[in-house]
């Protein structure tokens, strides 16, 4: 059975609680941070790294967690950090190769054995990955997991106002991408 | 050349191109929770406290007494050592003369 946020900062903020705590935690968020990962880094084991990286983060900071905001907002900017730091780690392993980024992790796609889409889905993905980091990250959490802005707000750490523009030029990117594609 | 067909965001259902293995989600909680949450074995104290002190300032007296037995000896080592070298570089006559000179004057 698996525990919803309340029940989980209850057994947070009891000592002896603390492993079914996180059990709960896995189990109830392991799932939305995976999707959100992949659509960064595209390709399964990598979000699976990266996830397993969050987890190992949370529970060590699990003694730290105050509740000053959402558990879920907490874990995911964890997940986040991790996918932005394993994203520049791979760029800083990647200086002396010939392709771009960008070109990378298309690539990457295409080789990856859990991509299932057809040509079209593909081009949506090479639209998305010629946006800027964070303007990646403000598009994949609003148009595929419809977050509120208020909630990316607490997660990103950055303005509701911004992130709506961020939003908007983010879209106007992807459409005139897909514009210039001929089927 | 000529623009055939355009495609547009609003082609996509918001779906995921994306799949994951067989029963990734029920393996991966499994896994996380096996790794993180092993406990550490906690250890089992055999002495109080004051018997570890104990132990250890007779352990401290038994090596101390140890190595000044060792410097003693070695000591008396060198002391004879030091007769013995001093006794070869002297002539047998100078002795005999020295033990005649004395039962003289005495």
């Amino acid at each position: 059975m698996s525990l919803n946020e309340a029940e989980i900062l209850l057994q947070i903020n009891n000592k002896h609680q603390r492993d079914k705590a996180f059990s709960g935690i896995v189990r109830l968020y392991q799932e939305r941070l995976y999707w959100h990962i992949r659509k960064m880094v595209l390709v399964h084991d990598d979000a699976n790294d990266i996830l397993q990286n969050t987890f190992m983060r949370a529970w060590k900071g699990l003694d730290g967690f105050r509740g000053d905001s959402k558990l879920s907002s907490w874990i995911y900017r964890i997940a986040t950090n991790e996918t932005l730091t394993f994203l520049a780690n791979k760029r800083l392993r990647n200086l002396n190769v010939i392709d771009d980024e960008e070109t990378l992790l298309i690539q990457a796609l295409q080789a990856d054995s859990y991509f299932d889409g057809d040509e079209i889905q593909m081009h949506l993905q090479k639209a998305i990955v010629t946006l800027p980091e964070k303007q990646r990250l403000v598009f994949n959490m609003k148009y595929f997991e419809d977050i509120t802005y208020e909630e990316m707000s607490e997660i990103l750490g950055t303005s509701v106002g911004a992130l709506k523009a961020s939003y908007h030029h983010a879209v106007k990117k992807v459409e005139n991408y897909l514009e210039n594609i001929d089927l | 050349m000529e623009k055939k067909n355009k495609i547009s965001l609003g082609d996509f259902d918001n779906k995921l191109p994306f799949n994951i293995p067989e029963n990734y989600f029920e393996e991966f909680a499994k896994g996380i929770e096996a790794n993180v949450m092993i406990k550490p074995t906690p250890v089992k104290r055999l002495l109080k406290p004051w018997m570890f002190m104990a132990a250890m300032f007779v352990g401290i007296f038994v090596v101390s007494q140890f190595v000044t037995l060792k410097h003693d000896n070695k000591q008396l080592t060198s002391t004879d050592n030091y007769d013995l070298y001093f006794m070869s570089q002297v002539d047998e006559s100078d002795i005999l003369n020295y033990y005649i000179n004395e039962e003289n004057n005495q």
